[in-house]
């Protein structure tokens, strides 16, 4: 099930602890080779589109999930969804909506725009390991991608 | 209408009674005529006969005398027998005899007496040489007014039981009377007698009854042609009578019981014809108004006339509308009139006036206002509803964004702290002390944040519920207040503030403005970026809305897409800037409860922004601040 591949995920997560939090999560199950941290929506496009400071492919390659924040600063994430979802070259990538708001209309919104999957950050801290665990194993490990 | 049929029968009357006395008068005067013709005709019988005698007798008198054949029918004249020659004999021995004028006369009226001649004549005298010349009293009588110098004498006497006309003439002393007369002592020219002519008057009377039957007949067929044409004259005329009767009881009857004020008014103004209903409606008589046309206009509702006469001028052009109008009552009562008209025709097709109905409609003109007035009611209690409602569904979606807000923002520091004392009592477990530290000043930061996001919930929360009494607000002395607060600041990001002169006063909660401004100001200084030369101007320019104050910065701008996300509660387009994100949710909070309004207006990243804002707080007496502290 793991193979050689190095396998890579984009969060895209505007506060810094929360950052922290999940990355540090994500490296504790040891599946994502690499996790690129983007703190707004813009960055993120830019970083999926290669364009601007994220320009080289090689070093910014396409990333195997994206974990995605909804409020975030300059584009906000249901834009992110949107022209993710838009493009032919991205829009197989999975999008895991994770983000503080249990609200309906979020919820709502973001399947709307064709998120893979949508999480609500746990208050507990063993829940927050718990979920970050299982997401890496779920999608990195037992989910079958198309490349 | 009786009366008019009484005064037909009265003038048939009379009429019949005229006729009958001018036949009667005709039939009079023809009788009389008659009647006086028939002595007028026999006396100038008489006068003819008379006249023939005297011819001759004056031809015979001219001659000296006559000879005639003697015998029994010609004597010779005794009175005579003094003449020589009374007797002679012609040569062949036939006896004449000397016959004189008088003789003559006598022998002629006999004779005529012997053949029947209606006309008798005699030759009288008062002293007759003849006894049978005697006058009969009659002609004595005659005679004796001779004497007294009367020309003629005439009269009808019955003789022998028959009517006769008698005329009688003096007879003058003529040469030939002498040869009898001579004894008489007569001279010629003296009156001695006189001859006198009975003419029968049973012809002409004949002549004249005839006539006069004649006449009756004629005037009776006459009288009787007349009385029937008048007799007939006055069926028709009766008739018609009863007719126009009819007709004008039916169109009087239907005009007259009408519970509206009907009337009909001619070209010169003057009433044709007021319905006697007007006195139920107006409290005038029908008289009135005849009297008196010009009382219609007066008694009209001064604000309503011109619109009346307006109407009036609109009929008189042949396009009448119906119109409602007041009238003031002979009472006073003012009362709704709904007013119709239409303009007459004559038979020979020329405008005749204006016919026109008015209703007194008072009532349902009441009934209307009050229907209105409830309408007006109903409308306004909709319309407030509706206006709660939208206050209402506004503070919904406000209390949906708040709420969703908070749940998010206020979570979001929660999942931070427990998140990392989470990792800190496994580090603990693990006696991995490296990140100890910072993990701990990460869950301090995330305190710190919710108790500002805490306290600015309450600033919020507070905007909606206490509101300061509006005050004239002095723009430029408030501003630099705020500019004063702010020194700080703006010395340390040298800032160079310019601030218009002589903006205007305006309405308002002056700590609260001052909110606005320093919000805006410091939202100016922060995003200033990388600029060289730091710029914020404070101003005031007319909009459509009235004076809108403006807070211009030449900082980093903010992209068309951000303009309304940068105002949103907790929303920052920078996440590492400092603060919670609320300052300018806070000032548009404050902004829109003034009746105001707060938006950007920026060229793009790079462009600075301008920030706008209104105050539509209106003078204590005139706003609802008495429910700005509860709301």
């Amino acid at each position: 099930m793991l193979n050689g591949e190095p396998l890579s995920i984009l969060l895209v997560e505007d506060n810094p602890d929360h950052a922290e939090l999940a990355i540090r999560n994500l490296h504790e199950g040891k599946l994502a080779n690499r996790v690129f941290h983007v703190e707004d929506g813009e960055a993120a496009l830019d970083f999926l589109f290669n364009r601007g400071i994220y320009a080289d492919g090689e070093k910014y390659p396409r990333p195997h999930l994206v974990l995605l924040d909804l409020r975030l600063p300059k584009v906000d994430g249901i834009e992110v969804l949107r022209e993710v979802k838009g493009s032919e070259l991205l829009k197989s990538i999975p999008v895991v909506v994770l983000t503080t708001s249990a609200a309906e209309r979020d919820l709502a919104m973001a399947y709307q725009h064709h998120a893979n999957s949508y999480l609500t950050k746990p208050v507990d801290f063993e829940s927050f390991s718990n979920l970050l665990r299982d997401l890496g194993f779920y999608w990195l490990a037992w989910n079958r991608r198309p490349w | 209408m009786i009366t008019q049929r009484n005064r037909i029968n009265l003038f048939a009357l009379l009429l019949a009674a005229f006729w009958s006395v001018a036949i009667a008068c005709s039939f009079g005067w023809l009788y009389l005529h008659e009647k006086e013709s028939v002595i007028v005709v026999a006396r100038a019988e008489a006068i003819a006969s008379y006249e023939k005698d005297t011819l001759y007798r004056q031809w015979a008198t001219s001659r000296g005398a006559l000879y005639v054949a003697a015998g029994e029918t010609a004597p010779p004249n005794p009175y005579l027998s003094r003449m020589p020659e009374r007797d002679i004999a012609t040569p062949s021995g036939r006896q004449l005899t000397l016959v004189n004028p008088a003789y003559l006369a006598r022998q002629v009226y006999e004779f005529a007496a012997r053949e029947k001649n209606p006309v008798r004549g005699h030759l009288t005298s008062l002293a007759p040489l003849r006894p049978e010349n005697a006058p009969d009293p009659w002609e004595a009588k005659a005679l004796r007014s001779f004497e007294q110098g009367v020309k003629e004498a005439s009269e009808v006497q019955v003789m022998d039981g028959r009517n006769y006309l008698r005329l009688m003439r003096p007879f003058p002393v003529e040469q030939g009377c002498l040869k009898c007369h001579a004894t008489n002592d007569y001279r010629v020219g003296e009156v001695r007698g006189g001859l006198s002519v009975s003419v029968p008057l049973e012809g002409h009377a004949g002549f004249a009854a005839n006539a006069i039957r004649g006449g009756a007949v004629t005037h009776s067929l006459l009288w009787l042609v007349g009385m029937g044409m008048i007799g007939a004259g006055t069926r028709a005329l009766r008739k018609s009578a009863a007719v126009l009767e009819g007709s004008e009881e039916r169109y009087r009857t239907v005009a007259d019981y009408t519970a509206d004020w009907e009337y009909w008014q001619a070209p010169d103004l003057s009433f044709r014809y007021v319905s006697p209903s007007c006195k139920q409606v107006c409290e005038f008589s029908a008289d009135d108004f005849y009297r008196d046309p010009g009382l219609l206009n007066r008694i009209i509702h001064p604000e309503d006339l011109p619109a009346y006469l307006s109407h009036v001028h609109a009929a008189r052009g042949g396009s009448p509308a119906p119109i409602d109008f007041r009238i003031v009552r002979r009472d006073g009562e003012v009362r709704w009139i709904s007013h119709v008209c239409q303009v007459v025709y004559g038979s020979d097709g020329k405008e005749n006036g204006v016919r026109a109905g008015n209703r007194d409609i008072t009532d349902r003109k009441k009934a209307e206002a009050r229907l209105q007035e409830q309408a007006e009611l109903l409308e306004n209690e909709v319309r407030e509803r509706k206006v709660r409602e939208a206050e209402l569904e506004a503070k919904n979606a406000e209390l949906e964004r708040f709420t969703y807000t908070v749940s998010h923002d206020l979570k979001s520091p929660l999942i931070t702290i427990k998140g990392f004392a989470g990792a800190i009592l496994k580090d603990l477990d693990a006696k991995e002390y490296s990140r100890l530290d910072p993990d701990v000043r990460r869950i301090m930061g995330a305190a710190d944040k919710m108790s500002a996001l805490l306290n600015d919930l309450l600033e919020l929360s507070r905007i909606g519920r206490i509101m300061n009494v509006p005050t004239r607000i002095d723009m430029n002395a408030l501003a630099l207040e705020v500019l004063g607060q702010l020194s700080g600041p703006i010395t340390q990001g040298g800032v160079q503030i310019v601030l218009q002169e002589d903006m205007p006063r305006v309405w308002g909660d002056y700590p609260r403005v001052s909110e606005v401004l320093q919000n805006l100001v410091e939202n100016g200084i922060k995003y200033m970026g990388d600029q060289l030369h730091p710029l914020i101007e404070i101003g005031v320019r007319d909009g459509g809305e009235g004076e809108v104050f403006w807070v211009r910065d030449n900082g980093i701008g903010i992209a068309a897409q951000y303009r309304e996300t940068i105002f949103g509660l907790f929303n920052k387009l920078d996440p590492r800037s400092e603060g919670t994100g609320i300052g300018l949710a806070l000032a548009r909070r404050i902004v829109e409860f003034h009746g105001g309004r707060l938006w950007v207006e920026s060229e793009g990243a790079g462009g600075g922004s301008t920030f706008c804002f209104t105050l539509g707080t209106k003078a204590p007496s005139e706003s609802r601040a008495d429910e700005g502290g509860s709301c």
